[in-house]
């Protein structure tokens, strides 16, 4: 069938509006007549690609007629994971400088996120596609020394982790309650050799390719290096770690290239930003700190959350370091302060082993933003 | 597989011409290889496709088709749409692929073509080797190639071969007597008015008669005596002389061999085909036939070119024949390469003369470097056969300093000398038994070869050796280097000597040709001869004696008796046993083995001490071979078990844990000898290393390393009544979660134990346990209440201790701080109240009731305290926060 509008449009253009749905993949927005299909097993290959005639989920092979049942995306011609029109998807893209633990960061919180977290908030979690799968199982896998790769530089190449969270009856309680998603796809985008260099500063160089994923990102966690703020880290701890690009460049680079697509009538950016301050346990706070006292176990806290980040932001203060957090609370519309720990020490990279590992509140970004998706309670 | 008629014709005319020249033939064409028909109709198509694919299929296998049908199958694959649409009926794409196919074949053609004429240029001709070439080089029938030189006018034809060695000795000397006539080659000599010489064999060939030397001799004469005439007699005399030694027909020989070397002369300067053809017609006056074959001829050359050949001589290191070579060519030198070479084989054979004086004149002065600079002369240039011939006749230095020192124990002599000083000698030991001579090449044996040292393992026994060493080189032998006789006795072999209480044994065996043993003994000192000390009665393999008390050490000097060739007895050195006889060891008996209660690491071996020597404790990997009681050497215990480093404790030995499950072994032992005692079974306890405990809300994690062996852990602490609860630990859930969560409650105190047990065969092992005594955290709790209008606002604060524990509170202060950002310390803030000295129970008790502070919004109103041990917990933050949006 002749197609003669595009029914795709960029993150941020109006007419996205009226497309309800996401691709996990290339972010393309589409209605259901943007879906695409090829016949099941292969077997008319030279058909190519072909739409619903009706705008369904699902589509006749025009040569043999077999109902094709498995959408694709019509611009980057994946497959879409199952059952992912019928659920709400949150994306969410990690930006910080080299070094700044991203990778381990996501190796620790999906280590929790199907372990304890799991069994706290009552989901399933599963990987919504063979990549997620094998980046879980072999990328983010915690080995006994063995150290993440560290992410290549400018490959053009990213660690995208789309998994599916799904609600799990709990005895004695409703299914879901009213208006909460009883299942949620959850995008993850690590950036993978990104370089936020600040030397690229025009924003031409923010091409669609590069940083599409944060135009279409509805959350962006900017991860800080706590060693890396002077006053942090304990005095006995030694030298600072050097970083080319600092996260408060980072910060600026991401903020200035979201008020283009992204600019509400308040003149802020239409996205919730966190700032993750990592190896928050090599800081310097008293023993009764909120940054040393355990997340409850009760899955999302508002209370807990609120101390948490007000504590943040006075540490933040007394370290003299406000001018990133300072940043992100004018320009996003919502924000948080967030201190996790991957490792839970200070181990080195050949020391690694996963009894040794104990992650620190690696999960509050995301049950924060699960609460915000309506997911969880809080 | 049988293979029908069609396929074989198919492999015949198909396959096989396709396997011509490696597989490549491009005749095998997609109507050939499908045997299309002429007609091109979707069936027929189809039909030859399907037939020939089934023929290639069947005949696949057949190793000499293999690699061709192959290729044929996957180029099959790669046409498959294109027979596709052939069977649907649109023959376009097989007709276009076939177009394709004679569109190749055709600018194929047409670049042979352009080939040829580069190749045939000024000569018109090319050989068929070039021909095949140029057809396997394009992938062409040669037929096609052979067809399109033709029609190029460009001949085929075989370069004919032309002498490439002159006929006579003398060429040299003739050539320069020819330039000073100005004749390029004989025939202008013989014939000088003809213009069309023809030089080949054949009935047009220009005759040249030993007549025609009668003539030219005759013409010349006529002329005035000068430099020509004197030239014309000497190549008239040189001829005559070559005809007379090889006949008339050496005429035509050199006449040929003339040319081919004025043409080579020309190639070496770089002529091109043409320029050569026209040189040959031209300036040679060769009819133009000959002229295009002598050029074509000496074009086609492949004999090695003189500096490739003196390259090789020299290579070879032939210096001089190299030179030699050189110069019998005339005119060669004018050649810049082989002029470089000439001058470098001249160096080196000068250099080689040198040397060869050089040893010549060490060779007079009796030095004995001349063999030596007579190698390295010959080394130079191997044509100096001379340094062979004097090598030959050089002397060799003999070796000296030969020393025999016979080892009777091991029953050998061994030879040790100073090497001959000349090089490359090789030295021969020569040795003769009772003969009183030293032996000499031709008298003795000879026994083997070696540089500096020899041991001679078959020397008979009781006999007097002699031993010479001589040095050879080549055929060359030195004066032998002799050593004085040596007598070899052998003595006893095995002899192990043992004491026991109140008795002395040993056991031997007698050494080849002995026959006997003696032993003496004394007390004081070891015996020095057969006849010093108190001769022991022996038999032939071993004594006993039991004449001797414990504790008295008894030297034995033991050795071996034989009878020379006059029947003499004679006695070997014999070698000394040094023993003590002692009371028997009494062995270790109830040994118990248990890892140190106060030491965890250490094992104590628990034993009653024997009276007599010292106890060792052994590791054996399960019940020991030996039976309690058995004596025997340390080191045989020590061969089959590992001996443990022990401490001493109190009643018994203490080492370290031993890795894995074991039998620990006592012996006692006394100088080399042990008794074996008793074993216990040893199965390691699993050591856990440290501890951690720490509050997660109403649990406590508790995080250990997994100990090594460790079946499972067991965790028991108390609940909050101090009845002991326990839990047992497998790896897989140790390793599932981070740390073990036991539900001791909030703010709880506890002492964990934990306590790692393996099993060994059903047996249950109890390591030691670990203790972590987690104190009850000291928390209070707080609240703060905005009472009252506006304008009259009170902050009313209430603690309370959670879980109703009483927790002392030494300073409270409530402070308010303006700004957005929380206070976390006193400094910078207002101290709105302070209170000191308070027991905070179970009860919320109201501890400041104050007037809101006067601050612009936002602000905060909040508790601190500088108890740092003192968990502060606060209210939610709204009720902290003042004013914020």
């Amino acid at each position: 069938m002749p197609e003669t509008i595009n029914p795709f449009g960029a993150p941020g253009d109006p007419v996205t509006r009226q497309r309800p749905y996401r691709c996990p993949y290339c972010f393309a927005t589409f209605a259901m007549a943007g879906l695409r299909f090829s016949c099941d097993g292969g077997r008319h290959q030279d058909a190519g690609l072909f739409a619903s005639p009706l705008g369904r989920a699902h589509a006749p092979c025009p040569t043999c007629g077999v109902e094709a049942a498995r959408p694709r995306c019509g611009r980057c011609h994946r497959y879409l994971p199952d059952r992912h029109l019928e659920t709400p998807m949150l994306l969410i893209a990690l930006a910080g400088p080299r070094n700044s633990g991203k990778t381990t960061y996501l190796a620790a919180l999906f280590r929790r996120l199907d372990g304890v977290l799991a069994d706290e908030c009552g989901y399933a979690m599963t990987a919504a596609d063979d990549y997620t799968r094998a980046a879980l199982k072999e990328t983010f896998h915690i080995g006994d020394g063995e150290p993440l790769a560290a992410t290549r530089r400018g490959g053009g190449t990213h660690m995208q982790i789309v998994i599916r969270l799904e609600r799990t009856p709990q005895p004695g309680r409703r299914f879901y309650a009213r208006g909460r998603a009883k299942a949620l796809t959850v995008v993850l985008f690590d950036a993978e050799g990104e370089d936020f260099d600040a030397t690229r500063h025009h924003l031409d160089y923010f091409s669609q390719n590069e940083l599409g994923h944060l135009a279409a990102a509805d959350a962006v966690l900017f991860m800080v290096d706590t060693a890396a703020i002077p006053g942090a880290r304990s005095a006995a701890d030694g030298s600072l770690d050097s970083a080319a690009t600092t996260s408060a460049e980072v910060v600026e680079q991401v903020t200035r290239f979201l008020r283009g697509p992204r600019r509400r009538r308040d003149d802020k950016i239409d996205v919730d930003a966190g700032l993750v301050l990592t190896k928050i346990d090599l800081a310097r706070v008293d023993r009764g700190s909120m940054l040393r006292r355990p997340r409850p176990p009760v899955g999302y806290q508002a209370n807990d959350r609120a101390a948490v980040h007000q504590e943040l932001r006075a540490r933040l203060r007394e370290w003299e370091a406000r001018q990133t957090e300072r940043i992100i609370e004018h320009a996003y519309r919502d924000y948080q302060l967030f201190g996790v720990s991957a490792l839970g020490n200070d181990l080195k990279r050949g020391e690694w082993h996963p009894e040794r590992i104990h992650p620190y509140r690696v999960e509050d970004p995301l049950l924060w933003l699960l609460a915000k998706a309506g997911f969880l309670e809080g | 597989m049988a293979t029908s008629a069609d396929d074989r014709r198919y492999l015949a005319e198909v396959v096989d011409a396709a396997l011509r020249d490696g597989g490549r033939r491009p005749d095998v064409g997609l109507a050939a290889r499908y045997r299309l028909p002429e007609a091109l109709t979707p069936d027929a198509v189809t039909a030859a496709r399907a037939a020939a694919v089934q023929i290639w299929l069947r005949n696949v296998n057949l190793s000499k088709y293999r690699d061709v049908l192959r290729r044929f199958l996957a180029e099959d694959s790669r046409l498959n749409p294109v027979f596709t649409a052939a069977a649907r009926g649109d023959l376009a794409p097989l007709r276009a692929a076939l177009s394709a196919e004679k569109a190749e074949h055709g600018t194929a053609m047409r670049r042979i073509k352009e080939s040829l004429a580069e190749r045939a240029a000024g000569l018109s001709a090319i050989a068929p080797e070039d021909l095949e070439r140029l057809a396997a080089t394009h992938q062409v029938d040669p037929v096609e190639v052979a067809a399109a030189a033709r029609a190029a006018s460009i001949l085929v034809t075989e370069p004919d071969r032309l002498p490439t060695r002159p006929p006579t000795d003398a060429y040299s000397r003739y050539r320069k007597e020819l330039a000073v006539l100005d004749c390029p080659h004989l025939g202008a000599f013989l014939l000088p008015d003809t213009n069309a010489y023809r030089i080949f064999a054949g009935e047009d060939r220009t005759p040249l008669t030993p007549g025609m030397l009668a003539d030219a001799r005759a013409r010349w004469r006529k002329r005035a005596r000068g430099q020509d005439t004197k030239a014309a007699d000497s190549v008239v005399a040189l001829l005559e002389t070559l005809v007379a030694a090889r006949g008339p027909n050496a005429l035509d020989a050199l006449m040929l061999y003339d040319v081919a070397a004025e043409l080579r002369g020309q190639v070496r300067r770089g002529l091109s085909p043409g320029a050569l053809r026209g040189f040959a017609a031209d300036t040679l006056r060769l009819h133009h036939t000959d002229a295009r074959r002598a050029a074509f001829a000496v074009v086609h050359e492949q004999v090695p070119e003189l500096p490739a050949r003196i390259r090789t001589l020299l290579d070879a290191g032939r210096p001089g024949e190299a030179v030699d070579l050189a110069e019998s060519v005339p005119g060669a030198d004018a050649d810049g390469d082989v002029a470089a070479l000439l001058a470098e084989a001249r160096a080196r054979t000068k250099k080689a003369r040198k040397r060869l004086a050089k040893a010549r004149e060490a060779d007079e002065a009796g030095s004995p470097d001349a063999w030596e600079l007579y190698e390295r002369a010959y080394a130079l240039d191997n044509g100096l056969t001379e340094c062979l011939e004097a090598q030959a006749r050089l002397p060799v230095p003999p070796p000296t300093c030969l020393v025999c020192e016979p080892d009777p124990e091991a029953g050998r002599v061994r030879l040790h000398w100073q090497p001959s000083p000349a090089a490359d000698t090789e030295h021969v030991v020569f040795r003769s038994v009772v003969s009183g001579a030293h032996p000499r090449p031709d008298n003795g044996t000879r026994m083997g070869t070696a540089h500096d040292n020899w041991t001679d393992t078959s020397a008979p026994p009781v006999a007097l050796l002699a031993y010479s060493v001589v040095a050879m080189r080549g055929d060359a032998a030195s004066e032998p280097c002799a050593a004085p006789t040596v007598l070899l006795c052998p003595e006893l072999r095995g002899l192990d000597v043992t004491a026991g209480a109140a008795r002395v044994s040993a056991g031997w065996q007698l050494p080849q040709d002995a026959v006997g043993a003696w032993v003496v003994r004394r007390t004081d000192r070891p015996p020095r001869n057969p006849d010093d000390g108190t001769p022991v009665p022996a038999g032939p393999s071993g004594f006993v004696d039991a004449a001797v008390d414990n504790g008295t050490t008894y030297h034995y000097r033991i050795g071996a008796r034989f009878r020379d060739a006059f029947g003499r007895t004679v006695d070997g050195t014999g070698v000394v046993r040094t023993v003590v006889p002692h009371l028997p060891l009494a062995p270790v008996r109830d040994l118990a083995v248990a890892a140190d209660p106060f030491d965890p690491g250490w094992v104590v071996a628990r034993f009653a001490a024997p009276p007599e020597g010292v106890v060792a404790l052994f590791r054996v990997p399960a019940a020991p071979p030996w039976q309690p009681g058995d004596e025997l050497d340390l080191d045989a215990v020590a061969a089959r078990a590992v001996r443990l480093d022990t401490q001493a404790v109190d009643g018994g030995l203490r080492f370290r844990h031993p890795e894995g499950a074991c039998a620990v072994l006592a012996a006692t032992v006394a100088g080399a000898r042990c008794v074996i005692g008793g074993h216990a079974p040893w199965l390691p306890m699993p050591v856990l290393g440290r501890v951690t405990a720490q509050h997660r809300g109403p649990e406590l994690v508790v995080r250990f390393g997994w100990p090594q062996d460790a079946s499972d852990v067991e965790i028991v602490w108390q609940d909050a009544d101090g009845n002991p609860l326990t839990r047992i630990v497998d790896q897989a859930a140790w390793q599932r979660s981070d740390g073990i969560r036991l539900p001791v409650g909030p703010d709880a105190g506890t002492t964990i134990q934990a306590r790692p047990a393996a099993e060994y065969g059903g047996r249950r092992v109890m390591g030691a346990p670990v203790r972590v005594h987690v104190p009850e955290p000291r928390v209070l709790r707080y609240a703060v209440v905005w009472r009252g209008m506006p304008g009259k606002r009170r902050v009313v604060v209430s603690v309370l201790s959670p879980h109703g524990k009483p927790v002392w509170v030494d300073q409270l202060l409530l402070v308010a701080a303006p700004g957005d950002v929380r206070p976390l310390r006193v400094e910078g803030t207002r101290v709105l109240a302070r209170c000191r000295g308070l027991l905070v129970g179970g009860d919320p008790v109201v501890l400041f009731d104050v007037p809101a502070p006067d601050l612009p919004r936002p602000f905060w109103v909040l508790c601190l305290t500088p108890d740092k041990d003192l968990l502060l917990v606060d209210p939610p933050v709204g009720d902290l926060l003042r004013g914020r949006k």
